[in-house]
């Protein structure tokens, strides 16, 4: 079943000057309990393409569809409600609330969805238990490893059971051994909770991960392989 | 959840926050100090003032105080007398025999207001006899024949001690002029040197003329138990004596009155000054806090923080920020003002001026629970609003172009 859909999307830059194409043209889909990777080089599009799926950026032409609601027709607070609740972000830069615990990162969007307490403490503890932080959750940011720190962004992503994780170049700042670490954990949780993964990467081993590569340049799809794993 | 991000928040640059709190505490401490010292200082003239000179509340004939004429007074003064002891809330009532004159020692003339008085009964409206030192003899004792309490002041004018002869001379009832030979028993001594110059005690039977007839009630002075139920008797004697002048002590001495409305806003005024500069100061940090953060309230905005959940958040940052400096702030001071309350202030290397002003030489600081009350709204007024400009430049904030800031 597809999840969300990618119509006719096109994004420019500085459209009246000197007109740039980010996204120029893309049409896609994604369906539940994907693992998909969107690759390419540089200023190719990709997380312009994210942005705009998130719900962060707009579109100057085309729709993205999630669960049949047309996304960018939203008003800018419900557009946040959506994101709370339909969509888990990770960043490049970890961007954890440093005067947080990791626990307390992990509970953030909980709380501000209002869930109660022993809601929020079962699902935070199962998620430190998946990301196998369980013995850190009272640590802060500052104080863990960046491959720790991905994990935490990875658990509080997942915490409000979003519809799809969108991953920003997740392991760009990490090391290959947390990189691992990490896409295993990803990949688990992805099988685990059926939760759809979409990442931007330039990252092999992300690639190798995926079983959906799809490969945008100039903002344009040029290449979406399916692969069975 | 979004107070403990604020507050945690307002740790993150500790040096930072303690520069704001720091100043908070020193601006509010000087203000609220400033403001406990003229509201001491006022309050202390005030009931100088009542206690010794003027009282809560004072009855005259109504033409008696356009000429201080003699033959203006107050017809049945005993049984007003009487009538008022029996209102509620009355502590004291003195009748007093009042008449302008002249006083004489060998060496020195002054013109003085004699005030005849019933000692017994006017101790416990005005506290003069407790202002008479050991050494400067008693309250109208020890001294048989026509007594006479006047101040040091005078005292040393006229070139007299205690037990010296002075001569009073004033106008009788009938209008003839009496002079009569008068002892000092005691030297009292107030802050106020205009009072103290003018007023002369006597005992109202020795103001008697040749036929042994009294002289008439001039003045009736009133004390309350508390300050607060003068409109309530004046009232009630306004009706019940259309035909006298009864006056509160702020209508009697105007000039007190606004002393005292204006300390009162005088506080106000100087704390604001003060708050306003600082909140110039909060302004500037939190500004940077946020400027700080651009990227984390990117994050936040993406991860669907709601703009008005942000905007509290900031503004609750702000408002504890202030609050902390605030709080300290007012501790110190009820702290500084409590110790220096038990001594005072010394001011006697300038007395003699503030003397001319009725003001005493030692100033007790003092501010109600009230104002502490008062100031702390102030500064969560001034939290409130420091927070909107930072609050408004991180709801202006686009998450994308944020989070991509580094």
């Amino acid at each position: 079943m597809n999840i969300i859909e990618v119509k006719d999307l096109v994004k420019i830059y500085d459209e009246k000057k000197m007109p740039v194409y980010a996204v120029n043209g893309i049409n896609l889909t994604f369906s539940q309990g994907e693992f998909t990777a969107i690759v390419g080089p540089s200023g190719s599009g990709k997380t312009t393409l994210l942005n705009i799926i998130g719900g962060l950026d707009k579109p100057t032409h085309g729709e993205i569809f999630i669960d049949q609601i047309s996304i960018h027709k939203l008003s800018e607070r419900k557009m946040t409600d959506f994101r709370m609740k339909k969509i888990g972000f990770v960043f490049q830069s970890f961007n954890l609330i440093p005067v947080f615990t990791a626990k307390e990162n992990i509970e953030f969007i909980m709380n501000l969805q209002g869930w109660p307490k022993t809601d929020r403490t079962k699902r935070t503890n199962e998620l430190l238990e998946a990301i196998g932080l369980s013995d850190k959750k009272n640590v802060r940011p500052g104080k863990l490893s960046g491959g720790q720190q991905q994990r935490v962004a990875v658990a509080r992503a997942l915490a409000s059971k979003p519809k799809f994780i969108l991953a920003d170049e997740p392991t760009a700042n990490l090391d290959s051994k947390s990189t691992d670490n990490l896409l295993d954990i990803m990949e688990k949780l992805n099988k685990d909770e059926n939760i759809t993964f979409i990442f931007s990467t330039h990252d092999i081993r992300v690639v190798n991960k995926a079983r959906r590569v799809i490969t945008i340049e100039d903002g344009k799809v040029v290449s979406d392989i399916i692969r069975e794993k | 959840m979004i107070w403990s991000v604020a507050w945690r928040n307002i740790w993150r640059n500790k040096q930072r926050s303690l520069i704001v709190i720091f100043s908070i505490v020193i601006g509010l401490v000087g203000g609220t100090f400033t403001a406990a010292f003229i509201i001491g200082m006022g309050e202390q003239t005030i009931n100088a003032t009542i206690n010794n000179e003027v009282s809560h509340i004072q009855i005259h004939h109504p033409k008696y105080l356009e000429n201080d004429e003699t033959q203006y007074y107050i017809n049945n003064a005993a049984a007003i007398s009487d009538f008022i002891r029996k209102i509620n809330g009355v502590k004291a009532v003195s009748e007093r025999t009042k008449v302008v004159g002249m006083v004489n020692s060998a060496s020195f003339t002054s013109g003085v207001q004699i005030v005849g008085i019933d000692p017994d009964v006017e101790i416990k409206v005005t506290a003069i006899h407790s202002l008479i030192k050991d050494t400067c003899g008693e309250y109208f004792k020890g001294v048989k024949k026509n007594p006479v309490v006047i101040s040091t002041k005078l005292a040393e004018k006229l070139n007299v001690k205690v037990h010296s002869k002075i001569v009073l001379q004033f106008a009788k009832s009938d209008g003839t002029i009496q002079m009569e030979a008068f002892k000092v028993s005691g030297l009292y001594k107030t802050s106020n040197t205009n009072f103290d110059l003018s007023d002369v005690f006597v005992r109202n039977i020795d103001l008697a003329d040749s036929g042994r007839q009294y002289f008439r009630t001039h003045e009736i002075a009133i004390l309350m138990n508390n300050k607060d139920s003068v409109g309530h008797v004046v009232s009630t004697l306004k009706s019940k004596f259309p035909e006298l002048s009864v006056m509160t002590w702020k209508e009697i001495q105007p000039e007190l009155g606004l002393f005292e409305d204006m300390s009162k806003v005088e506080l106000y005024i100087i704390l604001g000054i003060i708050l306003f500069a600082l909140a110039f100061g909060i302004v500037n940090t939190m500004l940077m806090a946020v400027l700080d953060r651009v990227h984390e309230i990117g994050m936040l905005m993406a991860i669907g923080m709601s703009k008005i959940k942000i905007f509290r958040m900031i503004m609750q940052e702000t408002v504890l920020l202030t609050l902390t400096g605030g709080v300290i702030g007012m501790a110190i001071s009820w702290l500084l003002i409590v110790a220096v309350h038990k001594h005072g202030i010394d001011l006697s290397s300038v007395s003699k001026g503030m003397e001319a002003f009725g003001v005493e030489a030692i100033i007790y600081p003092a501010l109600s629970a009230e104002y502490y009350f008062n100031v702390t709204i102030m500064i969560l007024m001034t939290g409130l609003l420091a927070s909107i400009y930072p609050a408004i430049k991180a709801l202006k904030l686009n998450p994308v172009e944020a989070i991509r800031q580094e």
